[in-house]
């Protein structure tokens, strides 16, 4: 990522910290804009709306422009890779020319170019191997993810979107998948990216982009190992179902039944006291989901009641919990406890409404 | 900003977000901050003092529809063992207690904004209202009370739950009793098929675009008479998505498209005019993605012909649309 690019960054956090202080009135007007006096942002900042727009427009430009090209040249399959790798060429570029233009870098184009670049270049890469070098299963497809596993990081070290690094580490996972040992890949490979990238989610020399990325690969390491513990998932070959002929596997050991019962257990609770501990609320979620997981697959197994009891009485725990948990927050010394706080501090209520307002909607 | 700041080269301990805490050391210093603005935002940024309203609120809501779900899948299992008055009376009772709750925490009516003091009472109140409207068209359905007017209880749905949108001053709630009108109107006219002769879509796309302008009217009318003037966005955007799709629907099902996608022509025009001289960026994008679509009916209409040259003129329609949109962010000077 270019040095500039990082120092636009690191003003836009200090930035939108300052309009979070605004909007709760910890700050006057008149510091907020000596603030972003202090703190330039030479980029365009649209707000997401306009992103998503942007996004959704250019991909239709983009996606119709390339459909052009193919009807117009009628390539055979076997020449097809050479228009996918130039289309996905020509779109790489175009976001890398958008990302250096300081009115374009945040509009939403630079996700739409770099993403259907990539997509693409690995499918260029797939008929290549499939149609042109007839380089079939397992090896193809293998060789078609280790591709997009790095040209995904690649755009996420580039430009520093979450998304990519996202994409890197599904694109990753797919593959450990697909070997022999795959199940127990997934563990590895998600406790490595866990605790590897760990250590930069707070690192200072790291750009805030690149922060964030390493906070998804966190996740995305330990969603995959608890695909890969979770008991339900064990029991349905999930991660055995990405390899070739799957259906002739044997099914479950016991012994893998009862580790697995255990790390469907154990794992989301571990997770949710890590983000308590570590205060790291992206942490904390991926726990509460991975919990919520582990009890759906609970009652999947142990059929203690009707499905309507079990609905009616989580959603009553639930909502109890909450408002206790609310309770409890409030009552502490200066409305905290332990450093939790049930009040916004400086969040957007009103996007928080919105997205409530239209999930009921 | 300085050097250090710039090659990212603090002094810092790890669980920081190093950016902001040097950045308010460095505006405490230079006497931007006050030391106690300081002492919190340092808090903040250093991951001493976290915010857990969003994870409280996402299990508020989650528990409402678990909820929710287990009353709906509990009737559906057990009306026939229990009976449905008693069924009916127990989600009554329940949802006039969670109102009843709702009723003794809210603030004072208001036409303006009355934002409530205690976390859970959207959620409280979203559960009463729905509780209700369950418990309604349980009722409806065993004990047939309208008979064959019974699309005629989500009027009831959609009044009762706009009243106490109004009370309560929620947005959610209103949003609610906007898709339960909405409905209504779709779901009479497809039963009225039989009375109106042969099936009648097109009734269907007038019944949208009635409520689509309906509801736009009746926004900007309460806003401009200082009624829950806030609650405007809610009823222009419901009202515009209803209206496009209405017309939407027009240009791409009926065989008149050309004087249809006119109609979405103009409508998208209007409404984005409009929308930019007000500064209101979502109703400006729903109008310029509207107009798009149909214009893609007009590009890609007929058989034969040139299709890599249609699919052309679509990416150029395209970028035109993108043009549209980056130049009017800059002029309306909007986030």
């Amino acid at each position: 990522m270019k040095g500039e690019w990082v120092t636009a960054e690191r003003a836009e956090e200090v930035r939108a910290a300052a309009r979070g202080w605004r909007r709760a009135g910890a700050v006057s007007e008149g510091t907020f804009e000596e603030i972003s006096r202090r703190y330039p942002e030479p980029r365009a900042l649209p707000a997401p709306l306009w992103r998503v727009v942007t996004f959704v427009l250019a991909s239709a430009v983009l996606l119709l422009a390339t459909a052009a090209l193919f009807v117009a040249a009628s390539p055979r399959l076997s020449n097809a890779w050479i228009l996918c790798a130039f289309a996905g060429a020509a779109f790489v570029l175009m976001a890398e020319i958008q990302a250096r233009s300081p009115a374009m870098a945040l509009r939403g184009g630079v996700e739409a170019a770099g993403f259907w670049g990539i997509v693409f270049l690995v499918a260029g890469l797939f008929l290549l191997f499939q149609e042109n070098l007839r380089i079939s299963e397992p090896t193809g497809p293998n060789l078609v993810l280790a591709g997009a596993a790095l040209l995904f990081a690649l755009a996420a070290w580039r430009w520093g979107s979450p998304a990519w690094a996202f994409l890197a580490a599904l694109s990753l996972f797919l593959l450990l998948g697909r070997a022999p040992a795959g199940r127990l890949l997934w563990i590895a490979c998600g406790v490595a990216l866990t605790f590897f990238f760990e250590r930069f989610l707070d690192r200072p020399s790291w750009a805030p982009s690149h922060r964030r990325c390493a906070a998804v690969l966190v996740v995305a390491g330990l969603l995959g190992v608890y695909a890969a513990l979770n008991l339900y998932a064990l029991d349905h070959r999930f991660v055995e179902f990405l390899r070739e002929r799957a259906r002739d596997l044997p099914g479950p050991r016991f012994g893998e039944r009862i580790w697995s019962t255990l790390g469907t257990a154990i794992l989301p609770v571990a997770v949710v006291w890590w983000g308590v501990r570590s205060r790291r609320t992206f942490v904390l979620d991926t726990g509460l989901v991975l919990s919520a997981l582990s009890l759906m697959t609970l009652r999947f197994y142990v059929h203690l009641a009707p499905i309507w009891v079990v609905l009616c009485v989580s959603g009553g725990i639930l909502f109890l919990l909450a408002l206790a948990l609310n309770r409890w927050l409030a009552r502490g010394s200066e409305g905290e406890r332990y450093g939790f706080t049930a009040e916004p501090l400086f969040a957007d209520e009103a996007r928080l409404r919105a997205l409530g307002y239209s999930l009921t909607a | 900003m300085t050097r250090a700041g710039a090659t990212g080269k603090w002094p810092y301990a790890s669980g920081v977000n190093p950016d902001v805490a040097a950045a308010v050391d460095r505006l405490e210093q230079e006497g931007v901050l006050t030391p106690a603005q300081e002492r919190l935002f340092s808090r903040v940024a250093r991951r001493e003092l976290v915010s857990a309203q969003l994870e409280v609120r996402a299990a508020l809501y989650v528990g409402v529809l678990l909820l929710t779900g287990g009353i709906a899948l509990f009737v559906k299992e057990n009306h026939e063992r229990i009976g449905p008055a008693a069924i009916g009376l127990a989600i009554g009772a329940t949802a006039a207690g969670c109102l009843a709750w709702a009723w003794r925490n809210s603030p004072p009516f208001a036409w303006g904004g009355t934002p409530a003091t205690h976390a859970g009472f959207d959620y409280v109140l979203l559960l009463g209202a729905l509780l209700v409207a369950t418990d309604l068209a349980f009722l409806e359905t065993q004990l047939g009370l309208l008979g064959e007017n019974w699309p005629w209880h989500l009027l009831v749905v959609a009044a009762l739950t706009l009243l106490l949108a109004y009370r309560f001053d929620s947005k959610m709630l209103l949003s609610l009793a906007l898709a339960s009108f909405a409905a209504w109107r779709g779901v009479s006219v497809n039963l009225s098929r039989v009375t109106l002769g042969a099936g009648d879509p097109a009734r269907l796309r007038a019944e949208a675009l009635a409520c689509g302008v309906l509801f736009v009217v009746v926004g900007v009318a309460l806003r401009r008479a200082g009624r829950k003037p806030h609650f405007e966005d809610v009823y222009v955007n419901a009202g515009l998505l209803l209206g496009f799709g209405g017309l939407l629907s027009g240009v791409f099902t009926t065989l008149n498209w050309p004087t249809w996608t006119l109609l979405l022509l103009l409508g998208a025009g209007g409404t984005a005019f409009v929308s930019f001289r007000a500064k209101r960026t979502l109703p400006f994008a729903q109008a310029v993605l509207a107009a798009y679509l149909g214009l893609l009916r007009a590009v890609f209409s007929g058989g034969g012909g040139d299709v890599a040259a249609r699919m052309l003129l679509a990416a150029v329609l395209g970028c035109a649309a993108l043009a549209m949109v980056f130049l009017a962010h800059r002029r309306m000077r909007t986030p």
